[in-house]
């Protein structure tokens, strides 16, 4: 209910002269008659306002978000990126009403259960989650949070889908390149290996950001996991750094194992996918904070429930890295790490 | 009806895959999970103790001594290198126990997966004195490793690995001088050839001795070795021939004792990795020693010869489940042409063992894994080894393990008669291995970002353990008579401030006792404590300082009363220099502070030692 004009309620203008049909002056004046008739439309009046103030806790009640958090699966990783989303919406005290959802079930009953919902903003974690709110919620505000390579998922984090925003996982690829030669500075050329089905757009990402490190991309192709031995063959010789892509055709569990064995085996530095490649065996890696990613997710969700729309929030990436160095890979191939890195460094392993 | 029920129950094979499929599944492709999963991936360097791994994460107590342990030390050779770890006792240059037992042969001693513990004797002391110019990194696993290794891995294992040719690519030269008129050279060369990396070393090493026990304990000594890499295989042979007085070997010692020792060796080696879940090894080699003793007592004219093929598979079964088989096959002879004895001595051994490792979850894994040996001479024995290992999400570590090795007896002990003085030592032919059962729990824990800790806690029960016992007049014979308990703990931290400062220190406690006389063991000190600093302040200066406490030894007189070795500590200090891009400077004491020690009554070890020398190395 909205009042075109703020009246005070002991003015005495009477209703008529804001009739569209009526001209001033020409209200009926009848002697004894006008008095009653104001004191009733002032009482009126007095009623209604009174009526809408009523309403108001009643109408911000109505007015809750709802949001479903939807994540690829229940783990820890998530769960974490998940709270940092909460925590956010709850500082900047919005009334929201959640419900989460994962990936596990089927893509009917997840649709209808949502549909049922009627959220207000859709938080897929996790790119399985991510391209199925794409795919099923067109019309539907997303903010997405924990997808590497969002392209992959059909969101092009330059021109993503208008209702589309979020935090990707990516760490700027030159800033990774920055780190390399940061840790082993004498790196000329830097390897890879990647399927060019998998990950070919980021290889191509890649060499731009090596021309713009200033090395040599020796990017190796391969269609199967059982052409890594092959190709890790000898790259010791070709290349300073193995660097790596988060490809599931390079990166089986049984292939992971043997790169990283092979790496130490012939003292080539590796930079792993993460923290855990690092304890594994890879000489450094760069991580995340998955609470921080929720966090700024739920940042860009704010904005857009209080109006902001999507496509006006430009895709992030994770504003909070850690470097993480394994300093028994490190005696292992005879490398010395840069004092500067150790101290920088947020994890050292011995 | 039959047929009826039949029938539904094909009706329900063939449709339930269809019946129990849910609708389109979004869910994760297991296969081709989302890129961001597979930074979640748990990861880890999974492997049998064979092969390279993870040290956090291995079945076994593991110390590693790394190459730039070893430069910042001023170790000179491989027991100097190791002399400061918990739990492990050396002497002087050669000789070793770890936790309270050892001495020789119950210590394997393995170069590049080569056993070196003497065909003859079953011990390697000559063997600690190897130069390290070549070394790459040595690792000493603690307690018993019979399942995988069989004979001689009794006490433990140290294990040596030799340098590759990439990461000793170019010319490195280091000349030493010092007192006592020590002179050592040590010269590496590896070269990267494409597809074939070569590496050759060669030292020389002479001091006229520290005339402890008498004055010709002069020592020369020169080694060649060389190694190739390339297409899979690994190639490598060396020769040493050393002279040397007999304070190392015993007897009496007259200015006209001398000894003469020529080892040498050739061994190849394949790995392939089949498939990224399947690998193969294999290896086959011969090693040779000749140990020509001239002595009052006796002469000693001992040639050995092993020869020993292996080969091992380690296949992947699933994400969780790994597994490890292979086989052993040795062949020992001794020829003994001493005055003495003459005779020549052979066995053979046959071995099988298996290994598995099961993540039972991604924090929790257990190995367990069995060998079996036949040796021709002193009979079968088998072996099992159970492990769990367990990563917490604090970062720390469980270890604990049950394991059983034995030592089979060397052929020292079975085909000669040794004279010793008066008294004459009798072979026993019939003796049977020395066994020992093993507990053991370890936990490490990552105290802050510069600092983990240790804690070892251990209980060893050997049984058959051979004793010299008196059988008439003035002869000695060996019987396994002996029950000993080996209990201890060590308490460790490691630690590193930036990249100018390292640290460690430990302390071990070592009760070691006969079980039939409630003696302790004797030489074994109840208490060490060793702690070591290197200062690296920049690139072209290392300074570092290590010291050991050794508690009292208990002993035995000459009479055969008991008696005990004093408590010493000593400290060694070291230090590298920058002059050049390509030369260092090197310098180190051992033994600033002249302790008087021994190794066994009337074993004096040596005093301070100064080294300094020139390290030259080009690209």
């Amino acid at each position: 209910m909205t009042r075109d004009r703020s009246v005070p309620l002991s003015s005495s203008v009477s209703l008529r002269s804001t009739s569209p049909c009526g001209q001033p002056g020409n209200a009926h004046h009848r002697g004894t008659e006008k008095p009653e008739r104001n004191g009733a439309a002032k009482a009126l009046f007095l009623l209604a306002a009174l009526f809408i103030v009523s309403l108001a806790p009643t109408a911000t009640a109505q007015t809750r978000s709802r949001i479903v958090i939807l994540k690829n699966r229940n783990m820890e990783q998530f769960n974490l990126a998940a709270e940092g989303f909460k925590r956010g919406l709850q500082q900047a005290k919005i009334p929201v009403l959640i419900v989460e959802y994962t990936m596990t079930e089927g893509a009917r009953e997840l649709t209808a259960k949502i549909n049922q919902f009627k959220p207000d903003l859709i938080a897929p974690l996790g790119s399985t989650a991510a391209t199925f709110a794409r795919e099923q919620f067109g019309h539907i505000p997303i903010v997405f949070a924990m997808v590497l390579y969002p392209s992959m998922s059909g969101i092009d984090p330059i021109k993503p889908p208008p209702n589309i925003t979020g935090v990707s996982m990516d760490i700027p690829i030159l800033r990774q390149f920055q780190t390399i030669l940061s840790i082993v500075p004498r790196t000329r050329t830097i390897a890879v290996l990647y399927d060019p089905r998998q990950t070919g757009r980021v290889i191509e990402d890649a060499r731009e950001a090596a021309r713009a490190a200033g090395v040599e991309l020796l990017a190796i192709q391969i269609r199967s996991e059982k052409d890594v031995p092959a190709a890790m063959q000898g790259l010791e010789r070709r290349a300073d750094v193995l660097w790596t892509v988060a490809d599931s055709t390079v990166f089986t569990p049984a292939t992971t194992e043997f790169i990283i064995v092979y790496a130490m085996q012939h003292d080539l530095p590796m930079m792993g996918l993460s923290a855990e490649f690092a304890d594994g065996g890879a000489l450094f890696a760069l991580g995340q904070d998955f609470v921080d990613i929720g966090r700024a997710a739920a940042e860009s969700a704010v904005r857009i429930l209080a109006g902001t729309p999507p496509s006006a929030l430009p895709i992030s990436t994770p504003r909070k890295t850690s470097l993480i160095v394994n300093m028994r890979v490190a005696e292992e191939i005879g490398l010395r790490i840069p004092e500067d890195v150790i101290r920088k460094a947020s994890r050292i392993i011995r | 009806m039959k047929n009826a029920v039949v029938i539904l129950y094909a009706v329900l094979i063939f449709t339930a895959p269809a019946v129990l499929a849910q609708d389109e599944q979004p869910g994760v492709d297991e296969k081709n999970p989302p890129p961001e999963e597979l930074l979640f991936r748990n990861v880890s360097v999974v492997s049998a103790a064979k092969k390279v791994q993870q040290r956090s994460e291995a079945p076994a107590a593991i110390s590693v001594i790394t190459r730039q342990d070893i430069e910042s030390s001023g170790a000179r050779t491989i027991a100097e290198a190791i002399q400061f770890i918990a739990g492990v006792n050396v002497f002087g240059l050669q000789g070793a126990n770890i936790r309270g037992v050892g001495s020789g042969s119950r210590i394997l001693l393995l170069v590049d997966g080569r056993r070196c513990n003497d065909v003859f004797s079953g011990g390697f002391e000559d063997g600690l004195e190897r130069p390290l110019t070549k070394v790459e990194r040595i690792e000493v696993i603690k307690g018993p490793a019979s399942a995988l290794y069989g004979t001689n891995a009794f006490a433990g294992i140290i294990n040596v690995i030799t340098r590759r040719p990439l990461t000793a690519r170019g010319l490195e030269v280091h000349a030493r001088a010092g007192n006592f008129s020590t002179r050592a050279v040590e010269t590496t060369w590896g070269n990267d050839g494409g597809n074939v990396d070569t590496l050759f070393s060669l030292s020389g090493y002479s001091d006229r001795g520290h005339d402890l026990r008498g004055t010709n304990d002069d020592v020369r000594a020169l080694e060649f070795f060389g190694k190739a890499e390339g297409y899979g295989f690994t190639v490598s042979g060396g020769l040493r021939p050393s002279k040397r007085g007999v304070p190392n070997i015993g007897g009496n010692l007259t200015p006209t004792s001398s000894s003469r020792r020529t080892d040498s060796f050739g061994h190849v080696q394949y790995a392939r990795e089949l498939r990224p879940e399947w690998s193969v090894y294999s290896q086959l080699y011969f090693q040779r020693e000749h140990l020509d003793l001239r002595d009052p007592s006796g002469d000693l004219d001992i040639r050995d010869l092993r020869i020993e093929a292996e080969a091992r598979t380690h296949y992947r079964l699933s994400e969780r489940n790994e597994f490890t088989a292979g086989i052993e096959l040795r062949r020992d002879r001794t020829t003994d042409d001493s005055t003495a004895v003459q005779g020549r001595f052979r066995s053979t051994n046959k071995s099988i063992f298996v290994e598995d490792e099961l993540r039972v979850t991604n924090r929790v894994r257990l190995t367990a894994g069995v060998r079996a040996d036949d040796n021709s001479v002193f009979g079968s024995s088998v072996n099992p080894r159970v492990g769990v290992v367990a990563s917490l999400p604090t970062g720390t570590i469980v270890k604990g393990f049950y394991g059983r090795a034995f030592r089979g007896p060397d052929f020292v002990l079975l085909f000669t008669d040794i004279q010793l003085g008066v008294f004459r030592l009798v072979r026993n032919p019939n003796l049977k291995p020395e066994r020992v059962t093993s507990m053991e729990v370890e936990v490490t824990h990552p105290v802050s970002p510069w600092l983990d800790a240790s804690l070892n806690v251990y209980r060893n029960s050997l049984r058959d353990l051979i004793a010299v016992v008196f059988t008439s007049g003035t002869n000695l014979t060996y019987v396994n008579r002996g029950e000993a308990s080996a209990n201890g703990v060590e308490v460790g931290v490691h630690g590193q401030l930036g990249n100018e400062l390292s640290f460690f220190s430990n302390f071990a406690y070592q009760d070691a006792e006969d079980d039939t006389t409630g003696a302790s063991i004797a030489l074994v000190p109840s208490r060490t404590v060793n702690a070591g600093l290197t200062y690296r302040p920049g690139e072209t200066l290392t300074v570092g300082v290590f010291g050991k406490y050794v508690g009292p030894r208990p002993t035995t007189d000459l009479a055969g009363r008991p008696t005990s070795l004093p408590h010493y500590y000593k400290v060694d200090v070291s230090l590298t220099a920058r002059l050049r891009e390509n030369l260092d400077l090197t310098a180190a004491i051992y033994n600033i502070f002249d302790a008087v020690y021994e190794r066994s009554l009337g074993s004096p070890q040596y005093r301070t030692q100064a080294l300094i020398g020139l390290r030259y190395r080009a690209w």
